[in-house]
């Protein structure tokens, strides 16, 4: 028997010891909603197809999708968990395209914290099964960024340019997507926004309406009038007030947060409280589920946490954490997963559903591909 | 290289079968002497180049000869870097590129609606395509027949908000038809941008393409082959250098240093070396430069400065040759 067929059985008979059910879901997938939730990027990595129709679709190049579009077709209104192993497909350099992948699924629990932790120290204990001892463990929580973001005001362009260097992996010097992008675009406009200033919306709308009627321009393209007027009026107002320096620096003395859990929980109290800026619910909800991690018996004070470490925020929503072996020279994870409580509504779920899971590399931590 | 060589397999040249892309393609090997013959008239799409032994020319749609090129079917082809960068996804590897051609200038661009009159770069187009997936829960929709240089182009520019809808004509009616909000599409003048209310965004040209002579890596270069290349990649550089060259010849006699200085102040050669007192001076020098030197030389004293141009020049040095024989 090879090793991966090995690790399917061990790592699904353990999630089924834990009330996880096996899912099997489909390996050909619709196409469209990899690419929506995904993004247009994961095209060249997955293999496509068309049926007779010209419909789009793709071989399953991860299993959560498949699993959540699986559940909600089945209408189940109580919570649900899903354990999966078996192969997955997408164009690697340098590494077969067909792999094996492992992974669970929580859907619709509310007791965030204690879901948390289970998923997470599942995980690890998979992963130990499957002989990885020690595993680097890092882990972030976007929930909290958030937090901080919405009691800081900081206004939704900015908000959108930090968070994606955060998640480009630019650590404090994310800080500096909060200024205002290069101006150089702007002289051309500097009329027009002189014009806009200190108007409200509806003068605003109707003065790009004119304006475009006087060059006339017909209005196509799916942004209507007010869309441009609105973005002209956030960028003047961005231009009167920049994210002033103190704000800029707390959230580069957070994004340097990192340490073990409970000393960055600590050190993240610490920074609120000298804002006056009340996140406890979000710390109180990070304390409670590392107590719960430490209850199943995960070692705390391995977990590195990083205020800096976020992935693909389009997915997930709250804490993520990835698993890597020292000995893999590639930097790449042999696990990872988090919380991501508006994938199952954007695919279709009747009423928004809170949804955690991870899933694990077979290919990388036994070392065959399939 | 994918294929044993065939020492006896011939050339294939792939050859645009129709349209402006043909016509040009046609002159230009007919000024470099490589006249194509179709042995059984018009339609056929298989044919010779005449005098030319060795060499087959296929006759194919321009997307159809990057194919070729990249399975290894045809040896050299004539089609556009766009069609090249797109449908390849390692184009340098695959496939050399010998030669611009100087004509099929187009290019690949980002065109949004006019009315969107707050965007003039990628950077706002990040922004407001990040708005909107934000703010509708709603992809920018980008119609596109060049999914690939799409992709890449912006993902150089860190946009990932978006989704492509694949067009495969009139892209340029997609967002006056409701089916995309933007579009990446081929223009030449932008007029037709333009008349669908369409801009090009001041950093919007992804690639400046025109038509190529392009080298396959993966075709079998049996002996017959390359013998049949050297043939014609040596009269189209012969035709080149003889376009681009002024033969200069001037009865004047000049010391060594003062010919080395020709060189350097205006590229000019003296192909037949030295000349020996008494007979004329024979000089190639680009055509750029040429009144400039024949000013120069009349201040030296010069008479009876005659300049011609070479129909060919063929040169043991053949930058095309030299580029194909480093691959394959």
């Amino acid at each position: 028997m090879p090793a991966s067929r090995a690790s399917i059985e061990t790592v699904i008979a353990l999630f089924a010891g834990e009330g996880y059910e096996h899912a099997e879901p489909a390996i050909l997938q619709p196409a469209d909603v990899f690419l929506d939730l995904s993004g247009e990027d994961i095209r060249r990595r997955i293999f496509m197809t068309q049926d007779a129709d010209g419909r789009d679709w793709c071989l399953r190049p991860e299993y959560t999708i498949p699993v959540a579009l699986d559940h909600i077709a089945s209408g189940r209104a109580e919570p649900a968990a899903y354990a999966y192993a078996g192969p997955v497909f997408r164009m690697r350099s340098g590494e077969p395209g067909e792999f094996l992948q492992a992974g669970l699924e929580s859907f619709g629990r509310d007791d965030f914290t204690a879901t948390d932790a289970e998923i997470m120290a599942l995980t690890i204990e998979a992963t130990a099964m499957l002989g990885l001892a020690e595993p680097r463990i890092v882990m972030g929580d976007v929930a909290v960024l958030g937090a901080l973001l919405d009691g800081l005001a900081v206004p939704q362009g900015a908000r959108r340019r930090l968070v994606r260097a955060v998640v480009q992996g630019k650590g404090t010097d994310a800080v500096d997507a909060l200024d205002p992008p290069a101006a150089d675009g702007d002289a051309a406009h500097a009329g027009l926004l002189k014009a806009l200033e200190g108007q409200d919306p509806k003068a605003a709308r109707a003065f790009v309406e004119d304006v475009l009627s006087i060059a006339g321009i017909s209005t196509v393209g799916g942004r209507s009038a007010a869309d441009i007027a609105e973005r002209f009026l956030a960028r003047a107002a961005e231009r009167e007030n920049p994210v002033n320096g103190d704000v800029k620096a707390l959230l580069a003395q957070v994004l340097a947060v990192s340490g073990d859990p409970d000393a960055a929980s600590a050190s993240l109290r610490g920074l609120a409280d000298q804002a006056s800026l009340d996140i406890g619910r979000q710390l109180d909800a990070f304390d409670e589920r590392t107590g719960f991690l430490a209850a199943r018996g995960v070692d705390i004070g391995a977990i590195r946490f990083s205020a800096g470490f976020a992935r693909n925020l389009d997915y997930y929503t709250g804490f993520i954490f990835e698993l890597h072996d020292t000995a893999r020279g590639d930097g790449k994870p042999v696990a990872g997963g988090g919380r991501y409580d508006n994938v199952l509504g954007r695919l279709g779920a009747r009423q928004p559903l809170p949804a955690v899971g991870a899933s694990l590399w077979l290919d990388r931590l036994t070392g065959d591909a399939a | 290289m994918s294929q044993m060589p065939d020492n006896d397999a011939p050339l294939v040249l792939a050859v645009p079968s129709k349209g402006r892309l043909q016509e040009n393609a046609t002159a230009f090997f007919g000024r470099a002497g490589l006249k194509f013959v179709k042995s059984r008239g018009e339609r056929d799409y298989r044919g010779a180049i005449a005098g030319v032994d060795g060499a087959e020319v296929a006759f194919l749609s321009a997307s159809e000869i990057v194919a070729q090129l990249s399975s290894g079917a045809a040896h050299i082809g004539i089609t556009g870097e766009d069609l090249v960068r797109e449908q390849l996804s390692d184009a340098d590897a695959a496939v050399e590129m010998l030669t611009p051609l100087g004509f099929g200038q187009a290019n690949v661009v980002v065109a949004v609606p006019q009315a969107w009159i707050d965007v003039r770069n990628m950077a706002d187009l990040d922004d407001v395509a990040s708005a909107m997936r934000a703010r509708h829960g709603k992809k920018l929709r980008v119609a596109t027949k060049y999914v690939h240089l799409t992709r890449r182009f912006f993902a150089q520019h860190g946009l990932a908000d978006y989704r492509i809808v694949e067009s495969l004509g009139a892209t340029e009616g997609a967002p006056a038809a409701g089916t995309a909000e933007i579009v990446v599409d081929i223009t030449t003048t932008g007029a037709t941008l333009s008349a669908n209310a369409l801009k090009v965004l001041d950093d919007g040209v992804m690639l400046a393409s025109e038509a190529n002579l392009v080298a396959s890596m993966q075709a079998p270069w049996g002996a017959r082959a390359k013998a049949a290349a050297k043939t014609i990649l040596s009269r189209i550089a012969a035709e080149e250098e003889g376009r681009t060259l002024r033969e200069v010849r001037a009865r004047l006699d000049l010391a060594p240093d003062a010919l080395t200085a020709l060189e350097e102040r205006f590229g000019a050669r003296l192909p037949f070396g030295a000349p020996a007192s008494g007979t004329p001076l024979t000089l190639h020098c680009p055509d750029k430069a040429v009144f400039a030197l024949v000013e120069h030389l009349d201040g030296l004293g010069a008479d009876d400065v005659t300049v011609s141009a070479p129909a060919y020049v063929f040169r043991r040095a053949n930058r095309l040759l030299e580029r194909l024989n480093a691959r394959i």
